[in-house]
């Protein structure tokens, strides 16, 4: 194989595969690129058999074949070389040779034969534009659980109801963040699918400003593809809680307010919650909200905000890394709270956007008093 | 005591102090920052008593006294108080501290200041550099410095006080890097002191915009000083290694110039095909183009040419790519000299046209 590809285009290719080729893996393959050139076109991959990428390099092809080499190491050298024209060529016993200005670099690869195969897309599935799915994946993806107990909570669901996609991330205990976009259901057997995390932050990483993306999903696979790129991904096997028991008619209370205020006031409160459960409490009424902590060996803080509009009462504990969180993904200016009692969940919802919404599961306030035995 | 600070000066002055205070102390006022008004003056400090940093803040003073509270804490939130916004700061009873900022009131659990350490002042006779200078001879030597705690004489930088000049010097095993400042010796018994690594880092952080850095060394402390800090540090026992005044190498057998750049970043990619373990590579010397290479047997191989500028000699040396990596990074100049004498001796590196800082690299065995 013979190559030549401009410097940018090369390290563009490798920096996107090179996050889901394999680290620390029993298979030394599966830590290498796969660069192949054939039917006059250039692509590498990198696979960990979880998750998968496969993608058009532009350069110039003077002979065709194929070799892998490892990810890392390629990529640190493409990274540092001069902005010149960087030739790959392969030489006996699977050596890749990279000529560029002064530089020979000759690195020892494996052959292709025993990379492991990825599917092809062929154009096929749903499709959606590249921004709105990060998007989407932006809005839910940190709620997802990270602890490996349960490990259906670590993905991001996406429920194919009718008219409508429900994209849901939760922990299962704290917090659960919601947004619906356009219908992505392919079959009528297919009602949702759990998207591994991994996958999840590579999808972002890959698609984001991608004008066209389309989805497929297979048995216990999904398929995302736009022009350059195919990505796929095993899917998390097994059912999602029935997280729908959180939803309710209507709120008691509601109130707007604004969300960088209260963004930073929360976490300066926050700095004087106990180490342990950061419990902060929110008083809102309809004139202000009053943020405060108390910790008898830190100190206590107290801030008070004012309310943009609002109609209802409620003195409510939360977990301040919890309503941080969900306070920074937050997109407009303003928000709207809905709640109903302290131990009912506090729903979170940008003002004016129906489509996204979080729950935050109450703390209780005051120690419970021992039962007497 | 009642203080009012604009939150920019109370969070510089916090930020200056933070990195005296200790993270992991037996002793809880070690962790605090210490905020006194006295004598029209307002001061922050902190020491986790092997360095201790001292600054003036700007405020205004309703009533004067002092208290102690945890530097990070207090850091934190300062941090992240509205901007343009009075901060009030009062201490209650109980050593308690309120702040009050906007519509937020902090009240904070402190420590009283009876217990937190005495910090020296900077009244005595002493000598007199400019931060930048200062900071400087710092920059172009502390990277050499020995990280290895079992060799803790050389886990710092040392000053060897010379009659007309000041030769700083820090170094591990495998290189060395010198620097020469002005003259600050003050006694006959004093040849020379070493200054821990940790206060080191401090030292920039603190002066390097100060215009007059007064230094006054004591019995087993030095204190630097200028008009808003004081930083004082404990000196590393113990006397420097000083045979490495042997390994400079006396004469030369060649000397290249070549440009910092171009052989700073093929060594880099060089280095990439090196063994991970040692980061042999060979450097192939002659008047007209040196060559990086390097071999590994699982990895592979690199070469690269980099053109000389001028040059006489011949030399094939092998050096360690990180610590080579590493001397680049810190020569000020675009262009560099480097002299060697045969493959055992070792490699000088320097900028050029500045005989006021030189390196020098141990040269490796090569097996290629």
């Amino acid at each position: 194989m013979e190559l030549a590809f401009e410097k940018d285009e090369l390290l563009h290719a490798l920096q996107m595969v090179q996050g889901v080729a394999g680290g620390r893996n029993t298979l030394p393959i599966l830590a290498n690129v796969l660069i192949r050139a054939q039917d006059g076109k250039i692509e590498c991959a990198a696979t960990d058999l979880e998750v998968g990428i496969k993608m058009n390099v532009i350069g110039v092809i003077k002979e065709e074949g194929s070799i892998t080499v490892s990810a890392k190491k390629l990529a640190d050298i493409v990274r540092e070389l001069p902005n010149e024209t960087i030739e790959l060529v392969t030489t006996a016993n699977d050596r890749v040779e990279l000529t560029c200005g002064d530089g020979v670099y000759k690195i020892i690869g494996l052959s292709d034969q025993d990379f492991p195969e990825l599917p092809s897309a062929d154009g096929q599935g749903i499709a959606i534009n590249g921004d709105t799915l990060c998007s989407v994946i932006h809005k839910t993806e940190f709620a997802a659980s990270t602890e490996e107990v349960r490990y259906t909570l670590n993905g991001l669901y996406f429920n194919l109801i009718e008219n409508k996609t429900e994209v849901v991330g939760t922990d299962g205990a704290r917090q659960l963040a919601l947004v619906h976009c356009e219908p992505l259901r392919t079959s009528e057997d297919s009602s949702g699918f759990i998207v591994p995390l991994k996958a999840v932050k590579e999808i972002s990483r890959i698609f984001a400003g991608s004008p066209e993306v389309r989805i497929s999903h297979l048995k216990n696979q999904l398929i995302l593809s736009d022009e350059n790129t195919t990505f796929m991904t095993r899917l998390v096997e097994g059912d999602y809680p029935p997280y729908q028991k959180l939803f309710r008619e209507s709120s008691e209370g509601r109130t707007v307010v604004s969300k960088d205020t209260i963004l930073r006031a929360s976490r300066r409160v926050a700095l004087l919650s106990d180490p342990k459960n950061f419990l902060i409490r929110l008083e809102i009424d309809t004139e202000q909200i009053r943020i405060s902590a108390n910790t008898p060996e830190l100190g206590e803080a107290h801030e008070t905000i004012s309310v943009e509009s609002g109609d209802g009462n409620v003195l409510i504990g939360l977990d301040a890394r919890v309503l941080i969180d969900v306070l920074t993904h937050i997109e407009t200016e303003s928000l709207l709270f809905e709640y109903t009692d302290g131990v009912t969940p506090l729903i979170v919802k940008p003002e004016g956007d129906d489509d996204h919404l979080c729950f935050i599961m109450p703390m209780r306030l005051e120690a419970p008093t021992p039962v007497q035995s | 005591m009642e203080l009012a600070f604009e939150k920019d000066e109370l969070l510089y002055s916090l930020q200056m102090v933070q990195g005296a205070a200790s993270g992991r102390n037996t002793l809880p006022i070690l962790a605090n920052v210490l905020i006194r008004a006295h004598d029209g003056n307002i001061e922050c400090a902190a020491t986790d008593l092997e360095v201790g940093i001292r600054v003036k803040v700007v405020g205004t003073i309703k009533e004067e006294g002092a208290v102690t509270v945890s530097a990070k804490k207090l850091t934190d939130i300062v941090r992240e108080l509205p901007d343009n916004k009075p901060i009030d700061f009062v201490t209650t009873q109980n050593h308690r501290i309120e702040i009050t900022c906007g519509d937020g009131i902090y009240k904070m659990i402190g420590l009283s200041d009876e217990d937190f350490p005495d910090l020296p002042t900077a009244d005595g006779e002493g000598v007199t550099i400019d931060g930048e200078t200062l900071c400087s001879v710092i920059h172009k030597t502390s990277f050499a410095a020995c990280t290895e705690e079992f060799r803790y004489q050389l886990n710092g930088l040392f000053f060897n006080l010379l009659e007309d000049r000041t030769e700083v010097v820090a170094m591990d095993t495998h290189y060395l890097a010198l620097a020469h400042g002005p003259h600050l010796k003050t006694s006959e018994e004093v040849n020379g002191f070493i200054v821990p690594l940790r206060a080191v880092r401090e030292i920039m952080r603190t002066f390097a915009n100060s215009d007059e850095v007064k230094i006054i060394l004591l019995k087993n402390q030095i204190l630097f000083s200028d008009e808003n800090s004081m930083l004082m540090t404990r000196l590393v026992e113990g006397e420097y290694d000083m045979r490495y005044q042997s390994l400079i190498p006396e004469t030369y057998d060649g000397r290249v110039i070549v440009s910092r750049d171009a052989i700073s970043s093929a060594t880099r990619r060089v280095s990439l095909l090196s063994n991970p373990k040692n980061f042999a590579i060979s450097l192939e010397i002659d008047p007209e183009v040196i060559k990086i290479s390097t071999e590994t047997p699982e990895l592979g191989e690199a070469h690269e040419t980099v053109a000389v500028e001028s040059g006489t000699g011949n030399v094939r040396i092998g050096l360690d790519a990180q610590r080579l990596s590493e001397i680049f990074s810190h020569i000020e100049s675009e262009s560099l000299v480097l002299e060697f004498a045969g493959e055992f001796t070792f490699l000088t590196i320097k900028p050029l046209g500045d005989d006021g800082h030189v390196c020098f690299i141990a040269p490796m065995r090569l097996r290629y």
